[in-house]
């Protein structure tokens, strides 16, 4: 039977069915001890129904050496809806279709832009063109994930 | 899932092409990435990785871009 496991001073490894652990390359590896681990380390969620230019920053419990992984999710909390999710950076913005007892219609736009940096997620809301109404309650979804790299 | 090759890319520039040296994993993984860019990846060939850097979110330059290829093939 071909070797699947070794373990011994140069770490630990597992390599594929049909792959002896002693030769396989990296592509042949189902766990080796020289891959670096992805680890959760925090997990929330942070309401974007503001009107406001400045980006919003919410650090972080501790700076990394540089920009983390970054999970985002879109969620509407009217719902429980949740919509497009991205790595690092997300940009969504939707319109909303408002008609006053005059007749007049309006698009109430809403851009929510959110990005992370090494210490902290920054977030921007706007919403623009809205008179009468507000935007519906957004939130963004955020898993952070500590490495070893 | 875990990572077999990992980078940043230090003062990212927007619209540029940033390749790197990576195993071959014989399929095209899943790519990660963290930082305040749109960033695009490709493969064109086996060991190279090449991130397509497309902007920068809050327009203000040096913030890094970290990177990971990991294990995992992705699934259909």
């Amino acid at each position: 039977m071909t070797r699947r496991m070794v373990f011994d001073s140069s770490g630990f490894k597992v390599s594929k069915p049909g792959y002896d652990v002693l030769t396989a390359g990296p592509a042949n590896l189902q766990f080796s001890s020289d891959f670096g681990q992805l680890a959760h380390f925090q997990t929330g969620e942070l309401d974007c129904n503001w009107n406001e230019s400045p980006f919003r920053t919410y650090s972080f419990a501790k700076t990394f050496p540089s920009p983390p992984i970054v999970h985002l999710q879109q969620v509407n909390a009217s719902n429980d809806v949740w919509e497009a999710g991205a790595a690092g950076h997300l940009y969504w913005e939707f319109r909303q279709t408002y008609t006053d007892l005059g007749g007049t219609t309006y698009y109430p736009l809403h851009v929510v832009n959110a990005y992370v940096t090494a210490s902290a997620i920054m977030i921007q809301s706007l919403y623009t063109d809205s008179p009468a109404i507000h935007p519906p309650l957004y939130r963004l979804r955020y898993t952070v994930m500590d490495y070893n790299l | 899932m875990q990572i077999v090759a990992s980078g940043v890319i230090y003062g990212p520039s927007n619209f540029t092409d940033y390749d790197f040296t990576v195993p071959d994993l014989g399929f095209s993984p899943i790519v990660l990435l963290g930082g305040s860019h749109a960033c695009a990846y490709s493969f064109p060939n086996a060991t190279t990785l090449r991130i397509r850097v497309l902007n920068n979110a809050y327009g203000a330059g040096g913030n890094n871009i970290t990177w990971a290829v990991t294990n995992q093939r992705i699934l259909h």
